[in-house]
């Protein structure tokens, strides 16, 4: 049986933090909101169901164990704590999903205007993939641990028995809720709607843990090569082709917002698809944040843990979940404002604010690129990157009129593509990683 | 580095794979003991020492530790 006290240690520390910072994004945003309303003078309930069972359960777990597990020194005590925080933070994420789905039939209505109520959720998942990525990979654990080292066969059927329990699992909360919406609305089209969802939850959550599971094995089968594992390399090239797919989205997008009416073909619903058309780009740049942290998660397993690039990779999550929970709170924040102060703030801050971004990306930029080159002996063609980003913020200056915004825009990004094909090309090739006199993996 | 457990399991024709296997950790444990990453449980020591046939202070204990 596999009973590993490292693994057991490690993943008890990571799931308690993981349930700490569940709690604090959920107070960050449970209080935005609510101020928001009150603000608004619309406030009616401070809490969902799903977020009070988040306080609850959540802090009530690290209360208790905070209370049972108080003398550290003991070794037997440590090994109940580690058990205790990976059984409770099996109960939460089950808990937290199952209160969600049950609920569905009495939180319909809309929380904050256009605010879907499941923002919070979403917001979770994403920061939540990446904190495990992160936490899992710089403490060399893999996520499907119990079984990595078996065979390709045994190895995908875990996979694959795992992804059928996903699915019994979320069928139960499911039918119930969908059982619920037809007592309390007989809503066939409710009901329906509930079950497309289950099918939609279902297909995304088992091809994230596919994927994952996919790239995990290829890295860990060929992470003692002197290239970056295969996994990392996968990731690599499924980010370039989410980012394209962003790209094209966004340029839609600004087609049709910014282009002449006449000469846009006769679409009906044009709004709608305008809207739709955003949607479907904050989705995917969620997916790319996910897959970006997935990808840099699998290049802190192979590198230095001191080195200069893995504390810009380190800095770089951090920048990810930041920005993930910057983009859900200000649509909130944006709310509690009055017309004149945004239109205040956006004649003078946001311009500002968008500086600043782009000196932290770019100063980021150069540290990656600077250790690339100096700890991986790396290519200097990649300062290209840089450069060009220094290239099209000067180009924004200059071009800023509406009628060539469209074109500004398709070279920004056709610039920004060809700078991510640059960098998968060079990762892709390098061949720099020393081998080890043991013939064992160091970095797995 | 711990260069003893790491002669051990070469002696023994094991590689970290193999010996994780027998145990029932994962290989990267064994490589973070080897490296002096991570400071087993005495059990897992034992573990240790009873697949490569050898003692604690064999493998665990440095000369000049009392």
């Amino acid at each position: 049986m596999f009973n590993d006290e490292r693994i057991n240690a490690e993943c008890g520390k990571i799931y308690s933090k993981g349930i700490l910072t569940a709690v604090l994004i959920t107070f960050i945003y449970v209080l935005s909101r609510t101020v928001t309303l009150a603000i608004q003078g619309t406030l009616q309930t401070v809490l969902t169901y799903t977020e009070a069972v988040i306080f609850i359960l959540g802090i009530g777990i690290l209360l208790i164990g905070a209370f049972r597990f108080h003398n550290n020194s003991d070794e037997r005590i440590l090994f109940e704590k580690h058990a205790f925080y990976k059984k409770s933070a099996k109960i939460f994420v089950i808990a937290v999903f199952g209160a969600y789905i049950l609920t569905i039939p009495f939180t319909t209505s809309e929380m904050l205007g256009k605010q879907p109520h499941n923002h919070l959720l979403l917001l979770l998942e994403v920061i939540g993939y990446l904190y495990l990525f992160y936490a899992f990979k710089t403490k060399e654990i893999n996520i499907n641990y119990s079984f990595i080292a078996e065979n390709g066969w045994n190895y995908y059927s875990r996979v694959f028995s795992n992804i059928g329990i996903l699915w019994i699992g979320l069928f139960v909360p499911f039918i119930l809720a969908a059982a619920w919406e037809l007592a309390l609305h007989e809503s066939w089209m409710g009901m329906l709607t509930i079950l497309f969802a289950y099918l939609s939850s279902s297909i995304g959550l088992s091809v994230e843990y596919f994927f994952i599971s996919l790239t995990e094995k290829a890295s860990y089968d060929t992470i003692e090569g002197k290239r970056f594992a295969r996994g990392t390399r996968i990731s690599m090239l499924v980010c370039l082709t989410v980012e394209f797919a962003s790209t094209v989205l966004q340029c839609v997008y600004v087609y049709f917002v910014t282009g002449d009416l006449q000469n846009i073909p006769n679409i009906g619903n044009l709004d709608s698809l305008i809207t739709f058309v955003s949607h479907q780009q904050l989705r995917t740049d969620l997916l790319l944040t996910v897959l970006v942290g997935l990808t840099i998660s699998h290049i802190i397993s192979q590198i230095p843990k001191n080195s200069l690039l893995c504390k810009v990779c380190r800095v770089k999550m951090l920048l990810l979940a930041l920005s993930v929970l910057e983009s859900t709170l200000t649509p909130i924040w944006y709310r509690a404002l009055s017309e004149e102060t945004l239109r205040y703030l956006s004649n003078n801050l946001s311009g500002w604010l968008r500086l600043l971004s782009f000196v932290i990306t770019l100063t980021l930029w150069i540290l990656f690129i600077r250790a690339l080159t100096k700890e991986l002996g790396i290519s200097r063609i990649l300062w290209m990157i840089p450069a060009s980003k220094v290239f099209i913020v000067c180009m924004n200056i200059f071009f800023q009129s509406q009628s060539i915004l469209f074109a500004s825009v398709c070279i920004s990004c056709t610039i920004e593509i060809a700078s991510l094909i640059l960098l998968t090309v060079i990762l892709w090739r390098y061949h720099g990683f020393t081998a080890e006199s043991d013939a064992e993996p160091l970095f797995s | 580095m711990n260069e003893k457990m790491k002669q051990a399991r070469l002696e023994k024709n094991l590689s970290q794979t193999e010996l994780a296997k027998i145990i029932g950790v994962s290989r990267q444990t064994i490589n973070m003991i080897e490296k002096n990453d991570y400071n087993p449980t005495i059990g897992l020591c034992r573990k240790i020492c009873k697949v490569l046939g050898c003692t604690l202070n064999d493998l665990f204990w440095e000369e000049n530790d009392v």
